[in-house]
C-alpha cells in the first residue's frame, strides 16, 4: 500500500511545514525559537538546515515530531502527506514517529541505552510498529545492522552499545531510524560527535540507505562541507527565522542573504591558495526574548543601509531572480555576484564591530 | 510491510558498502564481558560482604529445610507437662528449652521462616508500590509529582509502630498483619530513590530517541529508563530485607507481631527477657538468630553498592 502511495506523486511534498510560528515561555519572557517558517520536503530530498546554534534549526525539526513539550505552537501547519501533525494527539504521533518519520540524534554515545543489547534496541522497533515478535525482530535487527554496514552483525546484534565504536554507534543509531522503513529521517547534526574521517562514511551510510528505501532526509548541520556533499536543497536560518532557501549551487555560489555570505565567509577552504584569512561575521546571534527591530541580521550585516529599510522592516522571504530561490533580504537584488572579497571590502567600510550586537541581550543559554 | 533491498546479506549493494567501511571504523572484536561477571569480580574482593552472604545463603538452606534440621517441632514439648523448662544448653537441647520446655534451637530453625518470609514479603510489597509510584512522580513531574510526594509525606508522618498497633487491633496479630504494615511503611524510601532517579535519567538523550521512535510512555518508564535505575533499588532492597526483619522483630517484642506458639525470634526474645538473669540463652540465641541476619544483609547491601558502581569507593 505504500509503496502505491509513494510512486503517486513526486510532485505532492512528503512534509510542507506552512508558517509555522512557535515559541518557548521563559522565565526571562516568550523566546520565539521558530517565526514563520515555510519549505517543502519531497520524497528522495537531501534537504539541510544551516544556521548559527540557537537558529532554530533543531527546534524546526523537533517541532514536526512534537518532542518538545514546553515549545508551543503558535500558529502554521505541518502537513504530512496531506494531514496537519499539529491536530494529532500523542497516541496517533506515537504511531508515527519511528514508523514514518524517524529521528537520527546528534550523539549516538548517550542516545542509545546502556542496559540493552544493540540488537534489542534496533529490533524493538519494529517490535513496536510492525508487531514482530521477538525472535524475528533479532533477526530484523541483524538484517539492518548489516544494512548499515556493520561487520559480523550477528555477533554485534548481541553486544551493548558501550562495545561499539563511536561510528558504529551512529550507525546503529541509523539501523533503528531505518527499521520501518521511514518515509522521512530527521537526522540532528549526525556526525558532530563523531572523528572526522568516520563523518563521511557514516553519511555516505546515511544517503545510501536513504535511496534504498526510497525516502527523504532532514539534515541539520552546521557543516556547510557536509550540505554542500549532499543536499539537494539548503535552507539558512537566522533567528528563528529563513534567511535564505534554495538549491545547493543557488545558495552557495549565488547567495542572495548577507547571512549566507558570511557563513561561507567564515569557513576554511582547501581550495584557496590565496592564504587569504578568514572573514568571521561579527558579533553573536540576537537574543530571542529582544529581538533587533527590523531585520534581525542587521546589527551584524555588512550591508545595511542603517537608518533606514533595514532596521524598521522585517524582510519577507521572497523570490529572487528565480522562483523556487528564496531570500529574506532588503536588498538581495544588490547582493548579485557578490563575492567574498566584496564582502570584505563592505565588512571594512561599514563599520559593523562586534560592539554594536552586543547592545543587544544575548541568552544565557 | 516493504523488505528493504539489502537484508540479503549477499547482496552487491551491501558488499559495496562493506568496503568503504574504514580500517578506524572497526575495532577489534573482543569477548564481551556480561557486566554480571564485573560485579561479581568486585563483590568477592569484599569480605565481609562475602561472609554476609554465606550466612544468608545458609539461613536460606535452614529455612527451606528446616523439617529435617530441626529435632524436634516448634510446638512440641519433648518432656512433656514435667519436661526440662528453662534448661540451659546441653547435647539433647542444643540451645537449652524455654520457658514451658519447648526446644530453642528448633524455634530458631523455624524461626528463619517467619522472619525470611516476613522480610521478604514485606519488602517485595514496598519496592512494588514505590517503584510504580516513584517511577511515575519522576517521569511525569508537575502535579502527579507533587500529590504522590506529599502522600509520602502524609506516610512519613505515621509512626510505623502506632500503625502497626492499629492493623493489630483491627485484623489481628498475625504474619500477613506484620507483613502489610511493613510494606505499606516501607515503600516511601524505594518511591524517594527512584523519583530522584528518574528525574535524572528522563533527561537523557535515549529517552528523548525513545520517544522519537514512537515508543509508549509506560515502554519507556520501565523497559527503558527503570533498568538503568535498578542499582540503587538492589541495594536499598537487599538492606531493608534485613531491617523489616528487625522492625519484625521489635513489633514481636512489643507485642503487635505474630502470636505464640508462632515462632518469630522478636517474640522468643520477648518471652525470654523476665529470666535474662537465670538463663539468659532464652534471650542470647533468637537475638543473636536476628542481629547476624540482620547484618548479613546490611553487608551483602554495601558490597552489592561498592560492587555495582565501583566509582563510590
Amino acid at each position: 500500500m505504500r509503496s502505491a502511495m509513494r510512486s503517486a506523486g513526486h510532485d505532492e511534498p512528503l512534509l510542507s511545514v506552512r508558517d509555522l510560528h512557535a515559541h518557548f515561555d521563559t522565565g526571562d519572557g516568550i523566546v520565539q525559537a521558530v517565526d514563520g517558517v515555510s519549505f517543502d520536503i519531497h520524497r528522495g530530498d537531501v534537504f539541510s538546515v544551516v544556521g548559527e546554534s540557537g537558529s532554530g534549526k533543531s527546534v524546526t525539526a523537533m517541532s514536526i515530531l512534537q518532542l518538545i513539550p514546553t515549545l508551543k505552537v503558535d500558529s502554521g501547519e505541518i502537513l504530512w502527506k496531506g494531514e496537519n501533525l499539529l491536530d494529532k494527539d500523542e497516541r496517533e504521533m506515537g504511531a508515527i514517529r519511528g514508523f514514518e518519520i524517524a529521528m537520527i540524534f546528534q550523539d549516538p554515545l548517550t542516545a542509545l541505552n546502556p542496559v540493552h543489547t544493540v540488537g534489542r534496541q534496533v529490533g524493538e522497533v519494529a517490535r513496536i510498529h510492525q508487531g514482530l515478535s521477538r525472535k524475528e525482530s533479532m533477526k530484523r535487527a541483524v538484517e539492518m545492522l548489516d544494512l548499515v554496514g556493520i561487520p559480523e552483525p550477528h555477533k554485534r546484534a548481541e553486544q551493548y552499545p558501550h562495545e561499539f565504536s563511536g561510528g558504529m554507534r551512529q550507525r546503529a543509531m541509523i539501523a533503528m531510524a531505518v527499521v520501518c522503513d521511514p518515509d522521512l529521517l530527521i537526522a540532528d547534526e549526525p556526525t558532530t560527535a563523531l572523528d572526522v574521517t568516520v563523518q563521511a562514511q557514516v553519511l555516505e551510510a546515511l544517503v545510501a540507505i536513504k535511496d534504498e528505501i526510497d525516502s527523504a532526509i532532514m539534515l541539520i548541520t552546521h557543516d556547510l562541507g557536509v550540505v554542500a556533499g549532499l543536499s539537494d536543497k539548503v535552507m539558512v536560518m537566522y533567528a528563528g527565522r529563513q534567511a535564505e532557501l534554495g538549491t545547493v549551487d543557488e545558495v552557495f555560489y549565488e547567495s542572495r542573504h548577507p547571512y549566507t555570505l558570511g557563513l561561507i565567509g567564515s569557513i576554511p577552504r582547501l581550495d584557496n591558495d590565496n592564504d587569504e584569512p578568514l572573514i568571521p561575521i561579527p558579533g553573536s546571534p540576537p537574543s530571542l526574548i529582544n529581538r533587533p527591530s527590523g531585520c534581525p541580521f542587521h546589527p551584524r550585516c555588512a550591508f545595511r543601509e542603517v537608518p533606514g529599510r533595514c532596521d524598521t522592516e522585517v524582510p519577507e522571504l521572497r523570490s529572487t531572480d528565480r522562483e523556487n530561490h528564496l531570500a529574506a533580504c532588503h536588498f538581495s537584488e544588490t547582493l548579485v555576484d557578490i563575492g567574498l572579497e566584496d564582502l570584505r571590502e563592505r565588512l571594512d567600510e561599514s563599520g559593523v564591530v562586534a560592539a554594536d550586537t552586543e547592545l543587544i541581550e544575548v541568552p544565557e543559554a | 510491510m516493504t523488505v528493504p533491498i539489502g537484508s540479503d546479506p549477499q547482496s552487491p549493494n551491501t558488499e559495496g558498502r562493506m568496503e568503504q567501511v574504514g580500517i578506524s571504523d572497526v575495532p577489534e572484536l573482543t569477548a564481551s564481558r556480561p557486566m554480571r561477571k564485573d560485579v561479581w569480580r568486585r563483590f568477592r574482593q569484599n569480605r565481609l560482604a562475602l561472609a554476609g552472604l554465606v550466612f544468608i545463603v545458609f539461613i536460606l538452606l535452614v529455612a527451606v529445610f528446616a523439617d529435617f534440621i530441626a529435632p524436634y517441632g516448634f510446638t512440641e514439648r519433648p518432656g512433656g507437662e514435667a519436661g526440662a523448662f528453662r534448661a540451659p544448653p546441653s547435647s539433647d537441647f542444643w540451645f537449652g528449652t524455654d520457658t514451658i520446655g519447648r526446644d530453642l534451637f528448633s524455634r530458631i530453625v523455624y524461626g528463619a521462616r517467619v522472619s525470611l518470609k516476613i522480610g521478604l514479603a514485606a519488602t517485595s510489597i514496598a519496592l512494588v508500590i514505590g517503584l510504580f509510584f516513584g517511577a511515575i512522580a519522576g517521569f511525569f513531574g508537575g502535579l502527579t509529582e507533587t500529590l504522590i510526594m506529599r502522600v509520602t509525606d502524609v506516610f512519613l508522618a505515621i509512626p510505623y509502630i502506632v500503625l502497626a498497633v492499629a492493623v493489630a487491633a483491627v485484623f489481628g496479630r498475625s504474619e500477613n498483619a506484620i507483613i502489610l504494615v511493613l510494606g505499606l511503611t516501607g515503600w516511601l524510601g524505594v518511591a524517594r530513590i527512584v523519583r530522584s532517579s528518574f528525574l535524572s535519567l528522563k533527561q537523557l538523550e535515549y529517552v528523548e530517541a525513545a520517544t522519537a521512535l514512537g515508543f509508549s510512555r509506560s515502554r519507556i518508564m520501565f523497559r527503558h529508563i527503570l533498568p538503568n535505575a535498578l542499582q540503587p533499588i538492589i541495594v536499598y532492597g537487599t538492606i531493608a530485607i534485613g531491617t523489616t526483619i528487625l522492625s519484625e522483630a521489635a513489633l514481636s517484642f512489643l507485642g503487635v507481631g505474630p502470636q505464640d506458639p508462632t515462632p518469630a525470634w522478636g517474640l522468643m526474645v520477648a518471652q525470654g527477657k523476665g529470666d535474662l538473669a537465670n538463663a539468659a540463652h532464652l534471650v542470647f540465641f533468637p537475638g543473636a538468630a536476628v542481629g547476624l541476619t540482620v547484618l548479613s544483609f546490611v553487608l551483602v547491601g554495601d558490597g552489592l553498592r561498592d560492587a555495582l558502581d565501583p566509582r563510590l569507593k
